[in-house]
């Protein structure tokens, strides 16, 4: 009887011993690239708005009944940032794994026959929309380009948001009611995978 | 959103590494008739003597299960190289076969069930049991939609996760039973339980879903919390939900009582073909509202970023935590009433070479928390001479091998089975590739023999 039981035992050791797959041996978990998405996600996060009046445009212009005429070659304003704007932990996320950053400018009701409007938008040193692209009533919304990390992590530290902005033609005719009320959202998102 | 997996991590390890995780029965045993196995799924089915079970070694087991989770879903080999391993969080994994292999609902598992003592007897024609063994068991569900979170996969960027919960009961149960025979072809067996509560634990979350798109994220999140057990605190807990918060150091007391029975019956058709049906656990828990802790969970939260509007400067912002609309608010306690995990197991049987041999077949529903799991397991019991009984069985939902063995001769009673045998484990001996695990071991004393 002994004997039995001895066998059976040491069977069973033996064969539960050798199933054992040392490469699935959960004390070396390596946790330090953990986070949502991968390398091909395009997922965004809003991050920010800022909204921008049309009449802070149309400060730079002269009025006469309909008529705008440019006076000011450099219609710009600034926006003040509150310092850590954007998260830490998205800032890491971004530079520690593949993302970017953009902003989208849109009108939701660009009326028709207005002038397109150019923008420059930069924070501090770093330049989001150099000046090329503009939106109209044809397009209504344009985005900018990709940030590297360290325009990443310059961005999380800029203390304004500055814009140039004018349209396209420095004399036009527009009614006073239909661009006092527009405002131009930039929109401003994150896209990639998500660290933690 | 960290805290989400924080929840399923914690819950994974809850079920998964948690030492007091033991088996209930197992399936293989329940046509092993010279085990007192057998009468523990069956209360109609007999053992040839009866026994005297020690203490733990009595009948001690272990189970971890889920109906779709395994380890080589979950874990990987580093894409970049490395030595180690790297969970399906990894950002260089891609998780699309993972999301094809898993359920809506995935359910984590556990029981235990270990013998404090046990005594069963013939008197006269009637087989008496009474008893007292201590019951454990835990589930988790998680919902597809929290590893859909993991892929950030859905287009439009909704995601479902209600009903991610995790449950835990445990009590003692004082059992006395009686299984006799009425005429030459039906035996009935039934035990009456008075149960004795020793924790109750329910987190849940009703409702819960997750926006993620470019212009907003958004939570809303609707819960509960209840929880009694003598040792625990979790004050830390209700001001900012979380399981790793949550302390409790075991005290043996009494939180609840309640009331279970087992019934059951064995026809037999013909001279060696069997039919049984049993139901197990019918009854229910009481829990008072000492020792008890409840708790809510209602609200919701956007996030659409940093908004600046004034050229002035000024801005408003929000924080980016979604911790506030996960974390739970106390309410006062009130008593209530759970329901036991009940189980039927449905079988035939058919014995062959003058009873050396037989084949059987069972069904077996086990109402878990928040849903039913259903199996079928072929078995086939060899029985060669009066002291040595083993059996294969085949698990038809889970797709594993079975196997148990009971030595009964005059002086000892020793039984060992396992449902689920994986064929490969980890160093931590948790399947890789099978989802079920079980193993229960018992020696009993016998006492004397079945009148004839």
């Amino acid at each position: 009887m002994k004997t039995i039981k001895l066998s059976l035992l040491a069977f069973a050791a033996i064969l539960f011993a050798s199933c054992v797959d040392n490469s699935y041996n959960l004390d070396d978990l390596d946790d330090d690239n953990t986070g949502l998405g991968d390398s091909s996600t395009e997922v965004s996060a809003p991050l920010g708005t800022v909204e921008i009046p049309f009449e802070n445009i149309i400060e730079g212009y002269s009025r006469a009944a309909q008529q705008y005429t440019l006076i000011d070659q450099t219609v710009e304003d600034e926006f003040l940032l509150e310092d850590g704007w954007l998260s830490e932990s998205i800032v890491n996320s971004l530079t520690d794994s593949d993302g970017t950053i953009t902003i989208t400018a849109s009108c939701d009701n660009y009326p028709e026959g207005l002038p397109e409007i150019t923008f420059e938008i930069w924070f501090d040193s770093v330049v989001f929309f150099d000046g090329v692209q503009v939106i109209s009533s044809e397009n209504p919304s344009i985005t900018s380009g990709e940030l590297t990390a360290q325009e990443v992590k310059d961005i999380a530290a800029s203390t304004t948001l500055k814009y140039k902005a004018y349209f396209s033609e420095k004399t036009f005719t527009a009614d006073l009611d239909d661009v006092e009320s527009l405002v131009i959202k930039l929109s401003i998102t994150k896209t990639g995978a998500i660290k933690f | 959103m960290k805290f989400l997996y924080k929840f399923a991590v914690c819950c994974f390890l809850a079920v998964v590494v948690s030492p007091t995780a033991f088996a209930q029965y197992t399936s293989s045993s329940f046509f092993m008739e010279q085990s007192w196995q057998s009468n523990m799924l069956n209360p109609a089915s007999t053992p040839e003597r009866g026994y005297v079970l020690i203490p733990i070694i009595g009948g001690t087991g272990i189970s971890l299960g889920s109906n779709s989770l395994t380890v080589d879903k979950l874990f990987y080999a580093d894409p970049n190289g490395g030595d180690g391993l790297v969970s399906f969080l990894d950002v260089d994994i891609n998780k699309s076969s993972l999301l094809n292999s898993i359920s809506s609902n995935n359910n984590l598992q556990t029981e235990l069930s270990t013998t404090i003592f046990g005594v069963g007897m013939y008197v006269k024609n009637v087989f008496w049991t009474f008893g007292m063994n201590l019951r454990v068991s835990g589930d988790v569900n998680i919902p597809k939609g929290l590893f859909e979170i993991a892929a950030l996969n859905q287009a439009d960027g909704i995601y479902n996760l209600d009903n991610l919960s995790l449950n835990m009961q445990g009590y003692v149960e004082t059992y006395v039973g009686a299984s006799f025979k009425i005429g030459d072809k039906l035996s009935l067996g039934a035990k009456a339980k008075f149960l004795m509560g020793v924790l109750d634990m329910t987190a849940c979350y009703d409702d819960l879903q997750v926006q993620l798109n470019d212009s907003q994220w958004s939570v809303s999140a609707d819960g509960y919390f209840n929880a009694t057990a003598a040792g625990l605190s979790i004050n830390d807990a209700i001001e900012d939900f979380s399981l790793e918060n949550i302390e409790y150091n075991p005290e043996f007391n009494i939180s609840g009582y309640g009331l279970g029975f087992d019934f059951g019956a064995n026809y037999d058709v013909l001279e060696n073909l069997t039919l049984s049906l049993s139901v197990l656990d019918l009854g229910f828990m009481s829990w008072g509202t000492s020792n008890s802790v409840s708790a809510i969970s209602s609200s919701s939260y956007s996030f659409s970023g940093v908004t600046f509007t004034d050229e002035d400067g000024e801005s408003s912002s929000e924080d980016l935590s979604i911790d506030d609309v996960l974390s739970f608010e106390e309410v006062a306690s009130s008593s209530r009433t759970t329901s036991l995990r009940t189980t039927i197991n449905a079988g035939v049987e058919y014995r062959f070479l003058k009873d050396k041999m037989a084949a059987g077949l069972l069904y077996s529903a086990r109402f878990r928390y928040g849903y039913t799991q259903h199996e079928v397991t072929a078995v086939v019991s060899g029985r060669p001479c009066n002291w040595f009984t083993a059996n294969v069985s085949y698990n038809f939902i889970a797709g594993q091998m079975g196997a148990a063995v009971n030595f009964h001769p005059k002086w000892i009673n020793f039984f060992l089975g396992a449902d689920y045998i994986p064929f490969s484990v980890t160093p931590q001996y948790i399947p890789t590739s099978s989802s079920y695990l079980n193993l229960y071991a018992g020696i009993g004393i016998p006492l004397g023999k079945r009148p004839e």
